[in-house]
């Protein structure tokens, strides 16, 4: 008798876990499923662990972009009659996301987007809609991590995903440099002058803004950053901790902290990059058909009694990986 | 019997110890988009890293634990999928914890006496760096002048001092890059001295070592006019050829780069020397210091350098520096047909005057 219980009470959770993952994975979220269910699309399955799904989402940095929010009427056919829907941002959904989860999203400012209407309509026969939203990547802050709740407030027909209404977009800009490099060349030094092969993760600081680790100083957190025009780098600038100036361990052509000191500087050696600091490859440039960089940057170590020629200097060349 | 099973509990415990593998830990307090990767990953220098370890994070609440071998104190770093803040810290430590906010780019790494105390010395260099860029803008003052050579002075002795009381090679190493005793060879000698005292088991460090070494013995054996210059072959355009291969006619020896200005400057005097002087008396030998065949081939090409041009790729470790030992370059010596040094370190507008003295 015992036995027949037990056997009947796995029978049941074995059904039960069935039933539940039909009404919360395949049943709802996927087509084929229960007909008739209206869900944001593009948002991988929800865990139990999660308040709301999250999905990111990566763009080019631009002045404005389209970020297209796709809606999904579920079921094998289309909806058999106009269906209007409203659908809105909903910055309480990242607050609540950010509390349940220990994240730290930030919500995305109104003022890098616009939503030009918040009625998206499902047409008759179609089984998607298309909820328009304008984001003005350039003018992001590209070190946060931004994030959009959006939610499907009300529809004329069909029945609203319990799960998947609302959803957590974490957008992402990019620009066209952001990429993984593959670095070689040779830093001089008076004693240890070594090859370099190393890999350098180039980041998005605006639209054609990098910023990048300082070679061998890569490992003190030393980053500087520089505008991409054409093949011309310019405005060479230390980022965050690393010192500015001749004597901080960084400069460049036109560094702006350390030019007024290169003024007072006697030595030529101070200055490369400029004249005659000039490299007929590693010149500071940007080669646009191979995705290559190729740069020469340097330091002088503080005190300066080496032999000028024998100062640190590095040619780096940077392809994409 | 007694003693049997002593030795019997001896061998196990060898055994035991021999066998026991001793892991470290590193603990991470992660703040980051859940499903987002972490990313371990051990420096190999320059920038260059090996991924270690991977683990997905489904839980901020529950910590990642990275197990790792324990060896020799090496550089690591944090990164992940999420972007691209990264987390150096050196592993000196059994058990090392870090507090990692992906989202507002910051973490504190504790139980890393290394790491904590190289971070705390980059950021007091850096104030001072900031302090003396001040001083360095204020040109004109006088007074100023005196404060940024003691400030200068200070940065560059601090460098010295850290990486001289500093106990873990990896921190080490990277103040090496900073220290700079220019001229005094002995100062440097003695420094790489009592750095061997510590660190004569860690392998990057010998590699250093001995790289040091080779300098000084460079720079302290310098060769003078009145002595025999070396001959030795390098590859030229046309395969291995010898420095000194015309013996019987002054031999202008000079050593340059073409990522060395200085250097360049030399091109427009050789020229008019090459043109000026009759071949049969005179053979010019330049020498590049450079890694790259390519780039010094081109240069070559689009100046029209027609003389003998030789080539040593490995530079400061190459065969001309430690045949020649010269301290730096530009270089360039006057060799006499009977092989000896007559001049030396000519200066490029001075050329034709201090050749046409030994050469009608």
């Amino acid at each position: 008798m015992k036995k027949h219980i037990k056997l009947f009470l796995m029978l049941i959770a074995l059904g039960m876990c069935v039933v539940t993952s039909c009404t919360k994975e395949a049943g709802i979220y996927t087509e084929g499923g229960s007909d008739g269910i209206i869900e944001l699309a593009d948002l991988p399955s929800r865990t139990s662990s999660t308040i709301y799904s999250i999905v990111t989402k990566s763009f080019d940095a631009a002045t404005e972009i389209d970020f297209p929010v796709v809606i999904n009427y579920t079921g094998t056919s289309g909806v058999p009659s106009d269906i209007t829907l409203n659908v809105a941002i909903n910055d309480a959904a990242v607050t609540a996301y950010n509390t349940a989860s220990s994240t730290s999203y930030l919500i995305l400012p109104n003022t890098l987007y616009t939503v030009a209407t918040n009625t998206v309509t499902i047409p008759a026969g179609s089984k998607t809609g298309t909820f328009h939203i304008k984001l003005k990547t350039s003018s992001f802050d590209f070190s946060k991590s931004y994030a959009l709740g959006i939610s499907i407030t009300s529809a004329s027909a069909g029945t609203i995903s319990g799960n998947y209404s609302t959803g957590i977009f974490r957008v992402v800009a990019k620009n066209a440099y952001e990429a993984s490099y593959g670095v070689t060349g040779w830093f001089f030094h008076p004693t240890a002058g070594r090859a370099i092969s190393a890999t350098y993760a180039m980041s998005t600081l605006g639209i054609d803004k990098c910023s990048v680790p300082f070679g061998d100083l890569g490992s003190s957190s030393y980053n500087f950053s520089f505008d991409v025009s054409g093949s011309t780098l310019t405005n060479y600038a230390p980022l965050g901790s690393t010192p500015t100036g001749l004597n901080s361990g960084f400069m460049t052509a036109d560094q702006a902290g350390a030019s007024a000191t290169w003024v007072n500087s006697s030595g030529s050696a101070d200055k490369p990059g400029t004249s005659p600091w000039l490299h007929s490859t590693y010149n500071n440039s940007y080669d646009a058909t191979n995705k290559t960089f190729y740069m020469h940057v340097g330091y002088v170590s503080t005190g300066g009694t080496g032999q000028a020629s024998w100062t640190r200097q590095v040619y780096e060349k940077w392809v994409r990986k | 019997m007694n003693i049997r099973s002593n030795y019997y509990l001896l061998f196990l415990s060898l055994f035991f110890f021999a066998c026991l593998k001793r892991e470290s830990k590193i603990i991470i307090n992660q703040k980051i988009g859940l499903g987002e990767f972490l990313y371990l990953s051990v420096s190999e220098g320059e920038g260059n890293s090996k991924l270690v370890d991977s683990f997905k994070v489904e839980d901020n609440k529950t910590p990642t634990v990275f197990f790792l071998k324990n060896d020799t104190s090496k550089m690591y770093s944090i990164t992940s999928g999420f972007n691209n803040y990264k987390i150096d810290f050196i592993k000196d430590n059994e058990v090392i914890n870090i507090e990692a906010d992906f989202f507002n780019r910051t973490s504190v790494i504790s139980n890393s006496p290394a790491t904590q105390s190289i971070v705390w010395f980059n950021t007091e260099q850096s104030k001072l760096l900031v302090k003396l860029n001040n001083f360095e803008k204020k040109k004109d003052l006088q007074n100023d002048v005196v404060k940024i050579n003691a400030l200068k002075k200070k940065i560059s002795l601090n460098y010295i001092n850290y990486a001289d009381s500093v106990k873990n090679p990896t921190a080490f190493m990277m103040v090496y890059n900073n220290v700079d005793f220019g001229n005094q060879y002995d100062s440097l000698s003695k420094f790489i001295a009592r750095a061997k005292v510590k660190f004569k088991f860690y392998q990057p460090f010998l590699l250093l070592e001995k790289k040091v070494q080779n300098y000084l013995s460079v720079m302290k054996d310098e060769l003078l006019v009145g002595d025999n210059f070396p001959d030795f072959k390098l590859p030229g355009i046309n395969g291995q050829e010898s420095v000194l291969a015309g013996r019987k006619k002054f031999t202008f020896v000079d050593f340059w780069a073409s990522w060395n200005p200085h250097t360049l400057l030399y091109t427009r005097p050789k020229m008019e020397t090459f043109n000026k002087f009759d071949k049969d008396k005179l053979r010019m030998v330049s020498i590049a210091l450079d890694p790259d065949k390519k780039i010094w081939e081109d240069y070559l090409k689009i100046n029209k350098i027609a003389w003998t041009n030789l080539i040593d790729v490995d530079l400061w470790d190459g065969k001309a520096i430690n045949t020649v030992k010269f301290d730096s370059i530009p270089a360039n010596y006057l060799v006499a047909p009977n092989g000896k040094i007559v001049a030396k370190a000519i200066k490029p507008d001075s050329l034709i005057i201090i050749l046409r003295k030994f050469i009608n």
